[in-house]
């Protein structure tokens, strides 16, 4: 599974889940450009594009910290494999 | 002048070779073997020395090379100041967005030292990438439809060995991206980074300029377009017209693929889409109870609503969404309290989003379908009351004709008969007194004319007992007859009685038109002339008198001074006919009315 697949089928859904299709495109244009912006690995890129979602005011307001916090570990995790491989 | 010609020349020939690094070894070895294999007796002498002079032109090496060094980097600071130049300039050269970035991107990856690139532009309502602009891409990632996937396959393309990319930010947010890469291994350097933060922070600047000057003009279209609704509402008293413009309108300005308009039938108890725009007819068709399907929704809590996808919506209809609609925003059509409908403009087959400002503007242009409506609902109100005021009043005067013509003037002839009993009795009265009876009958017989005529014009027994057609054949006769006038009735289809309704009211236009023959048009001749079709009859009414200039509207009376057009306007109106009047100054005069059947 690539980077494009993880967001697909897994960040994409619950973005649109927890906050409606407007602020999820919101939030992924918002992490594209972090990663976008980056300079490193695709590991450090898509970490940049992880954090920025998960530390957006309006994903907080509705998740609270701890679970924003879980999720972004549980992205990077599921990232994590496909960067080993 | 050839002195200094020689001069320059030795200069730039100096400046040239002592570029060189050869040229100094050469120099320095013609100085150093001599010494050190030919000239001094004492080797050691001759070692120390060279190994002097040898470090002395290391040191003037050096100076050399670090002042190289300095003209290189100047000459690259001018280079980039020239760049930043050109960028600044191509920006503050136009609004068009696309073409300038593209325009100015071939200059920004010269001076970056990358041969391929892209300009990503944050759409509008901050979902998602557009590539705008983009030089040497892999064929993928210019044919991705989604500008994210785009960009960030860009991003960890394995065909690039370096990379740069930086956010084109203004007012501290970001509104783009600019992306610069290189297919062979190429050192960033600090100054290409600082130069790339640069170029993108002008450019994230001119992007927002150009946002504002678009936005500005789209609230000017926006205003122009409201105005119209206004204007559209306020002037056009056809409901099905105006709305079926409104809902046009609507689609237009939010830039939507259609629209349409529920509104509740109160007659059936329904919630019905007569107006659509860019839809299947059939869907005129589509009823649904009240507070179903989206339209029942925002009807029933009168709050606008976004539904992202149709589709998936609960209260979707079936038929729409057969029909391909995506994504819908429908507002309430209300005026005051009351909402007679939704008005929703909506993608087909592509879902989209809807910015805070498409709903403002769709808000504000459903408020103005309610208010034609409430207009519409008034004006119905209205013609309803002055129709059973004109009903009210022919039959007054239809009473009042009856009265004069079965009590009056029966009176009357009855007084008649005995006043000529008394002049007919010979011996009774004296000769004078009866001359004087006499001329009191005459007067009575005139009086008895008179009232006839007032009941006739009242309320003529013919247009009941005959209809129209004899009535107005009668009327042109007594125009002939009373007044010289050379009158004509010209009949074109099939005769036929009309309703009572059509029948007096072309009949009181008629008798208003010819009343005004009569007292204003000095004319020689008129003709009425009745065209009757299946669905319409048209009455032309034509003299050749010294015709007015009719006023531009009969809708001011008081300031045209023509109460008698308004009349007959009016009538015309109630019947849902057109009254026309067609004159100039010495031309005549045509009344033209045509009513539905």
């Amino acid at each position: 599974m690539g980077t494009e697949a993880i967001i697909a089928s897994s960040i994409k859904p619950q973005l649109i889940k927890a906050l409606g299709r407007q602020i999820a495109n919101s939030l992924l244009t918002q992490g594209t450009l972090a990663y976008v912006s980056t300079d490193g690995s695709e590991k450090e890129r898509f970490e940049a594009f992880i954090n920025s979602i998960c530390s957006d005011e309006r994903l907080i307001s509705v998740w609270g910290e701890k679970i924003a916090a879980g999720q972004a570990e549980e992205w990077k995790a599921l990232a994590g494999s496909l960067f080993n491989e | 002048m050839n002195k200094k010609l020689t001069l320059i020349s030795l200069r730039d020939y100096w400046r040239k070779i002592s570029t060189h690094r050869s040229f100094w070894l050469f120099l320095v070895g013609l100085i150093i073997f001599p010494h050190f294999f030919l000239l001094l007796p004492y080797h050691e002498d001759a070692f120390v020395k060279a190994i002097a002079i040898a470090l002395a032109s290391c040191l003037a090496l050096w100076i050399l090379r670090a002042q190289n060094e300095g003209e290189k980097s100047h000459q690259e600071a001018i280079s980039r100041l020239e760049t930043i130049n050109t960028v600044t300039t191509a920006l503050t050269q136009s609004f068009d967005l696309e073409h300038t970035l593209d325009d100015i991107l071939d200059e920004v990856l010269e001076v970056l030292g990358v041969e391929a690139g892209a300009v990503y532009l944050l759409n509008e309502n901050e979902q998602g990438l557009t590539l705008v602009a983009h030089r040497n891409l892999p064929a993928e990632v210019v044919e991705e439809t989604s500008g994210l996937r785009s960009a960030r396959m860009l991003a960890r393309h394995k065909d690039f060995k370096c990379k740069l990319a930086g956010p084109l930010r203004s007012k501290g947010s970001i509104n783009g991206l600019l992306f610069g890469g290189s297919r062979t291994s190429c050192p960033i350097l600090r100054q290409q980074k600082e130069l790339l933060n640069t170029i993108c922070n002008t450019t994230g600047v001119f992007v927002e300029n150009v946002r504002l000057y678009q936005e500005r003009a789209r609230q000017l279209q926006t205003e122009r377009c409201v105005c119209e609704v206004v204007e559209e509402v306020t002037s056009e008293l056809e409901l099905d017209k105006v709305l079926l413009k409104v809902t046009r309108i609507a689609v237009s300005l939010v830039e939507a693929d259609g629209g349409l308009m529920a509104l509740w039938d109160r007659e059936r108890n329904v919630i019905t889409y007569p107006y659509l725009h860019h839809l299947p007819p059939a869907l005129t068709d589509v009823t649904v109870s009240k507070g179903k399907g989206l339209s029942g929704k925002v009807m029933t809590t009168g709050r606008p609503t976004v539904i992202d996808d149709y589709k998936t919506y609960p209260g979707a209809i079936p038929a729409f969404v057969q029909a391909g609609l995506a994504s819908v925003m429908a507002v309430p059509i209300g005026s005051g309290e009351r909402i007679f409908g939704a008005l929703s403009v909506l993608s087909i087959n592509k879902t989209r989003g809807f910015s805070d400002r498409d709903m403002a503007i769709l808000t504000a242009i459903g408020r103005q379908a309610g208010i034609a409506i409430e207009n519409s609902y008034l004006y119905e109100n209205l013609r309803f009351y002055a129709r059973r005021i004109m009903q009210a009043q022919e039959d007054e005067r239809k009473r009042i004709a009856r009265e004069l013509h079965d009590d009056t003037i029966q009176s009357l002839i009855a007084l008649s008969r005995r006043l000529e009993v008394l002049t007919t009795s010979i011996g009774l009265l004296p000769t004078d007194a009866v001359q004087y009876i006499s001329r009191l009958q005459g007067a009575v017989g005139d009086m008895i004319k008179r009232v006839r005529r007032f009941s006739q014009d009242l309320r003529p027994p013919i247009l009941d007992d005959l209809g129209l057609l004899p009535t107005l054949e009668e009327l042109t006769e007594e125009l002939d007859r009373q007044d010289g006038l050379k009158a004509k009735f010209i009949v074109v289809g099939e005769e036929r009685r009309l309703s009572s309704e059509i029948e007096l009211t072309l009949f009181r236009i008629a008798q208003e038109a010819l009343n005004n023959v009569r007292r204003h048009a000095q004319a020689n001749s008129a003709v009425i002339t009745v065209e009757l079709s299946n669905s319409a009859v048209k009455m032309t009414i034509q003299d050749d008198g010294q015709g007015f200039e009719p006023p531009m509207s009969t809708e001011h009376p008081a300031t045209s001074g023509k109460l008698g057009l308004v009349g007959m306007q009016e009538r015309a109106r109630l019947l849902g006919g057109t009254l026309v009047v067609d004159s100039a100054p010495g031309k005549g005069t045509k009344v033209i009315i045509k009513v539905p059947i």
